[in-house]
């Protein structure tokens, strides 16, 4: 579910006024796109500290190019663009972390697996999830591992995806349904019958 | 759509932009197909899962953000005077002023100097220059 409903104020206002120089009207719109800035960033970057980072960054990059935003596109898909930058920037300099195959992360923690997919729709699953879901969806090809963190962890719709993947809504249908599909194929042991 | 189709959409259902159109068409096709009900279940366990890991910011995690961005921002630069500052022009009003206060002081003088006087006043105007002048012309000057 879409962390915000029904439609939100302007950012326009804001972006004026910060262009002005009003620091508080800058603050403001860090305040509101704070999450989806953080989901993007936890999306490509697959680490909490990393993203936190990441975000810090995209804002500071926001404030100093305000003078260049010229209102063509929303603040929001400009604030994507930049994160996107961002983080395959970051992704490009850092030497890549050994990532566990699935077969491995299921051998090293099968039985947490199996809880998680186990446990009741409504039912808590520990701090633990988060750091679970990441290590299984790191094992899949990249771009199905950003749609469905996008999608299914952070909420965000198919417009937002849109804009946040830079593709258009007939792509982001079609990379949902191929990366859901290869998902389910790679947890088959654990939601077959009797497994859960 | 063909059962492969149907199968391939079935996790869909659990999106809201699904047009009402294909999810009666997928609901219809679940209501007769086992298969598709079972594959349906295993999806909402996986979404289920995925949506656990879910860490949506506090407003107070949202507000040491704002605070730790807004540190990081450069400082405002210092503004320079603009042409229309009232510092920029206080040296030409003082001078403008005094140039008014002038002007008025030699206005304010009543005498009235004529200019036959003023051509007469060395001597050197002359009997021809005398007849022109027949009255006093005032300069526009005035003593008080």
């Amino acid at each position: 579910m879409p962390l915000f409903s029904g439609p939100s104020p302007s950012d326009a206002p804001l972006v004026d006024a910060a262009r002005a120089g009003d620091r508080e009207a800058f603050a403001e719109l860090v305040r509101r796109h704070h999450a989806r800035v953080l989901g993007l960033c936890r999306s490509l970057l697959g680490s909490n500290e990393a993203a936190e980072d990441a975000a810090q960054d995209v804002f500071l990059k926001a404030y100093e190019s305000l003078g260049g935003f010229r209102g063509s596109s929303a603040f929001s898909t400009w604030l994507y663009r930049i994160a996107s930058n961002r983080c395959l920037d970051l992704r490009r300099s850092a030497a890549r972390a050994r990532q566990d195959s699935l077969e491995a992360l299921i051998e090293a923690r099968g039985d947490d697996l199996y809880r998680l997919l186990g446990r009741a729709p409504d039912a808590s699953a520990g701090p633990e999830a988060a750091d679970l879901v990441r290590r299984v969806l790191a094992a899949l090809p990249e771009d199905y591992r950003s749609i469905l963190w996008l999608r299914e962890v952070e909420g965000f719709t198919y417009d937002e995806l849109t804009l946040a993947l830079d593709c258009s809504l007939d792509a982001v249908k079609s990379r949902l349904r191929r990366a859901r599909a290869e998902l389910e194929d790679r947890l088959r042991h654990f939601l077959g019958p009797g497994r859960v | 759509m063909n059962h492969d189709e149907m199968r391939e959409r079935i996790a869909l259902l659990g999106d809201a932009e699904l047009p009402g159109s294909e999810r009666r068409a997928l609901e219809a096709h679940l209501a007769v197909c086992q298969d598709c009900r079972a594959a349906r279940e295993r999806w909402k366990k996986v979404a289920s899962a995925l949506a656990a890991a879910a860490q949506p910011p506090t407003p107070a995690e949202t507000e040491r953000f704002v605070g730790r961005v807004m540190a990081r921002l450069p400082d405002p630069a210092p503004v320079p005077a603009p042409f229309l500052a009232p510092a920029f022009w206080r040296l030409p009003a003082l001078g403008v002023a005094f140039a008014a206060a002038l002007f008025l002081l030699t206005l304010g003088r009543r005498e009235t100097v004529s200019t036959r006087s003023l051509l007469l006043a060395d001597g050197s105007g002359g009997a021809a220059l005398q007849s022109l002048l027949s009255d006093d012309t005032p300069l526009g000057f005035e003593a008080p």
